[in-house]
């Protein structure tokens, strides 16, 4: 019974670093950029295509390097649409533009994924990573689950070096502060949007890689990626990547507990608890 | 060839006429103090200059280049820095950071250590949040920031507004050595004989124009006030 | 000038709806009730986004609810499902006022985005209620018995005279005190809350009204396909289509969203006939919303609108 528990424990709290991943992603570009991005869900699914097809063309790619294909194929697609399409957007004083500029960019993204690899779930295996597992104290721990425990508080930690300590991260702070004086000290704005852009992509795609290792994943998938995001930043608070990871392990903790009891429940318990709380938070007040 | 030179600049905020076709110049090392009651568009003439806001009419030029209008980063690699009303530091940074992000590439004496020479209790918060520092401090951050970039221009807008008068003292002290590193400043302050003080030049604004101009030291005090208020002399 | 046109649209409004129904082919009466349906929900995203201010990318939730409602109080009762097509949408509407007393404490994208948790959240309750076939879904079987019949020539009339009457009625609320209200609260909400407009309320009414509408939508289309299920009833589509119609056409006017529709279908009906995939002409969507966003943020019917004003000189609605 313990030993269930933990490893359920384990699994959510794994699960959960992912999905503070790509919250902390979205959390980034609202913050940045003010943009709620829709698109962030399809930088997943585009992800974890990059990575099938990676594996697809050199089955014994390791796993890093097919992480790293994700990374920057995502990074430089998410750079492409900032400067091509989103910027452009935020240039009217309206801010639905923008967001409702990558709501079509994610239907165009989604439906192109869709003609080139077809509708169906596709799994993704690399190295016999989903197979091999690591028996701690008479517990067994699969070896993804551990790779994606690393890899999340990996992107944790770099994330908050990045804009705790480099010149970069300075100059998102200043921006999400204040952008006209920002703009004032020479801080090019249009420059740092794009870097951020491609960053949250590309973690968005590290995320999708480790996900679709993890289930399957198909063209669709992305949607419901982007609500998880979506109601880690609002649980978490706005560009805060710490409460992004708390809040990414609760509703990921919540999942795997909920399709213990009830198979099919898919995301239903995760949604509802994210409105519960919202609901609580409505009703004490403490939202905004 | 002056250093900034302005010629017929006009701003409109909507219908509202906030600069009627200003011209003046400023020249390299002079100090500008410029008064003028509020809604005199001193504000506005602050926030064309450094890009934050499109004239709709009329040029800036610095060392003879124009400006591109409306472009912060244009004006910043210019030489323009502006300390602006209430001080507007980053509360997510440091006071070192704000002071670093002040730098600009651009080469001159105002180092941070030269900076904190200047301003040594902020030498003593630079790990601090802005907002654990009181006005008169956040104000000298706010200049600190402005001379990281070592600025052709430091404009300063309502310089000594919230502050006590020997804060003010402080701040013009240190303005004053600035002056004499050789940067030009243009002052805007609501404390008159103060600004005057310190500047080479007064000019008055009223109603999105300058209405008066004057060798500080050959200030009028009858004068000023008139031009202040909008009466001809 | 503005009631004996609206009267006059009403009749004709009847008169085509009337003549539609009797003449066109079961095929084609199909397929313009659809395009009815849609017309419809285009127009109450644009009553919620265009007019009220509010962005949800929820909506489909009140289009799937009006839908299954039906379905369950037809096939459970033997009320017949004429009666159910009309208290259902006000049933939805009822449900919507206390879905929006929670979800208006989000403000903008947050709104938008909480609006579509919650059809997520119906979505997957709906897939997992057995009674309710779960994902097989259920067929429309009004009282028990299967439909012997299509009623696709009154569905047809009902859709279409449906819509012209809800435009007159969006045009009557659009001139009315509440109406000019909504549209101040719209261009300057602190300026109309300063005048005493309760902005919570505005923005509850027209939430509902939009609910309801959605509903009937809903429930009308279903009946055309005499099923449902979640997957389809709650699916995103729905709400792509009303708001990329409202975005193209022209979001906060009543002919832009008319005209959206129209370009929806031509690209969709043309797309399809000539052999593309499903998928394609949502990619031809998508970029052409994106395209009118960048290029035209106000929509296609304002400039059209703008440059007939411009030739003609003069100013027409």
């Amino acid at each position: 019974m313990i030993q269930t528990s933990v490893e359920l424990l384990f699994q959510g709290i794994t699960l959960g670093g992912l999905y503070g991943i790509i919250g902390a992603g979205l959390a980034l570009t609202f913050g940045i950029l003010r943009v709620v991005n829709l698109s962030h869900g399809e930088m997943i699914t585009i992800g974890a295509f990059v990575a099938v097809a990676l594996v697809g063309m050199v089955p014994t790619l390791p796993i890093a390097l097919v992480l790293a294909g994700a990374f920057v194929a995502c990074a430089l697609l998410g750079a492409f649409l900032q400067a091509a399409f989103v910027e452009r957007a935020m240039a009217f004083r309206d801010p639905m533009v923008p967001m409702l500029t990558t709501f079509g960019i994610a239907v165009v993204l989604r439906n192109l994924l869709v003609e080139t690899t077809g509708a169906d779930l596709r799994g993704l295996n690399v190295g016999g990573l989903a197979q091999s597992s690591i028996s701690l104290g008479g517990m067994t721990f699969g070896a993804l689950p551990l790779v994606t425990l690393l890899l999340a508080i990996g992107v944790f930690v770099i994330l908050s070096l990045l804009i705790r300590r480099t010149t970069f991260g300075r100059e998102v702070r200043a921006l999400s502060d204040r952008p006209e004086i920002a703009a004032l000290v020479g801080v090019r704005g249009k420059r740092v949007h794009i870097k951020v852009a491609a960053l949250a992509a590309g973690f968005a795609a590290l995320a999708g890689v480790l996900l679709a290792m993890r289930a399957s994943v198909s063209p669709y998938s992305g949607v419901s990626y982007l609500l998880i995001a979506f109601e880690v930043v609002v649980l978490g608070g706005l560009g805060s990547i710490r409460g992004a990871f708390a809040a990414g392990v609760l509703l990921g903790v919540v999942q795997i507990v909920s399709s213990r009891f009830d198979g099919n429940a898919g995301l239903l318990y995760v949604h509802v608890t994210f409105f519960t709380i919202l609901v609580i938070r409505a009703i004490s007040g403490r939202l905004s | 060839m002056p250093l900034l030179e302005i010629d017929t600049l006009a701003a409109h905020h909507g219908e509202l006429v906030a600069l009627d076709g200003l011209s003046f110049a400023l020249a390299e090392h002079e100090t500008l103090a410029l008064v003028g009651a509020n809604g005199a568009g001193k504000t506005t003439l602050m926030r064309v200059l450094c890009g934050l806001m499109a004239p709709t009419r009329g040029t800036i030029r610095v060392q003879g280049h124009a400006l591109k209008p409306g472009d912060p980063l244009a004006a910043a690699r210019a030489g323009l820095a502006l300390v602006p009303e209430g001080r507007l530091l980053f509360d997510s940074l440091t006071i070192e950071e704000n002071l670093l992000i002040g730098q600009s590439g651009r080469t001159g004496i105002w180092s941070l250590d030269e900076i904190y020479g200047l301003f040594p209790v902020l030498r003593e918060k630079r790990r601090l949040s802005p907002a654990a520092l009181s006005g008169g401090q956040q104000q000298m951050a706010a200049i600190g920031r402005a001379l990281a970039a070592n600025p052709r221009v430091l404009l300063c807008d309502e310089i000594s507004l919230g502050l006590s008068p020997l804060v003010t003292d402080e701040v013009y002290v240190a303005l004053k050595r600035v002056r004499d590193e050789g940067t030009a400043l243009i002052i805007v302050d609501q404390d008159v004989t103060r600004a005057a003080r310190i500047a080479d030049r007064v000019a008055c604004m009223f109603k999105g124009r300058v209405t008066y101009e004057t060798q500080a030291a050959t200030a009028n005090a009858a004068t000023l006030k008139n031009a202040y208020f909008g009466l001809t002399a | 000038m503005d009631r004996p046109f609206n009267l006059s649209l009403l009749a004709v409004g009847f008169s085509a709806a009337l003549a539609g129904a009797l003449t066109f082919d079961p095929g084609m009466l199909f397929l313009l009730t659809e395009i009815m349906v849609v017309l419809l929900l285009a127009q109450m995203w644009n009553l919620l986004a265009g007019f009220g201010g509010l962005v949800s990318l929820g909506q489909q939730a009140f289009f799937g609810l009006g839908g299954y409602l039906l379905f369950i109080g037809a096939n459970g009762t033997q009320i017949p499902f004429w009666v159910w097509l009309g208290v259902t949408p006000l049933f939805v509407g009822l449900l919507a006022v206390p879905i929006g007393l929670v979800v208006f404490h989000l403000k903008n994208a947050y709104f938008a985005v909480g609006m579509w948790v919650v059809a997520e959240i119906l979505s997957a309750l709906f897939l997992r209620l057995d009674f309710l076939g779960g994902s097989a879904g259920i067929v429309l079987r009004p009282g028990g018995a299967s439909m012997t019949t299509n009623p696709e020539r009154l569905l047809f009339f009902i859709a279409a005279f449906g819509f012209v009457a809800t435009i007159v009625a969006l045009r009557m609320f659009l001139k009315s005190t509440i109406g000019l209200a909504l549209l101040g609260m719209r261009d300057n909400p602190d300026g109309a809350a300063a005048c005493g407009v309760d902005v919570r309320r505005m923005h509850l009414l027209v939430f509902v009204i939009s609910a309801i509408g959605c509903a009937a939508g809903g429930a009308l289309y279903y009946i055309t396909t005499l099923y449902i299920s979640a997957g389809d009833a709650f699916q995103m589509n729905w709400l792509i289509i009303m708001m990329f119609v409202s975005i193209i056409g022209g979001l906060g006017t009543l002919t832009g969203p008319i005209l959206g529709t129209l370009i929806f279908f031509a690209i969709r009906e043309a797309m399809t006939s000539a052999g593309f995939s499903g998928g394609t002409y949502w990619i031809v969507m998508g970029a052409l919303a994106v395209a009118v966003l960048l290029l035209a943020p106000r929509g296609l019917w304002p400039l059209i609108r703008n440059s007939f004003i411009r030739k003609t000189g003069k100013a027409t609605r």
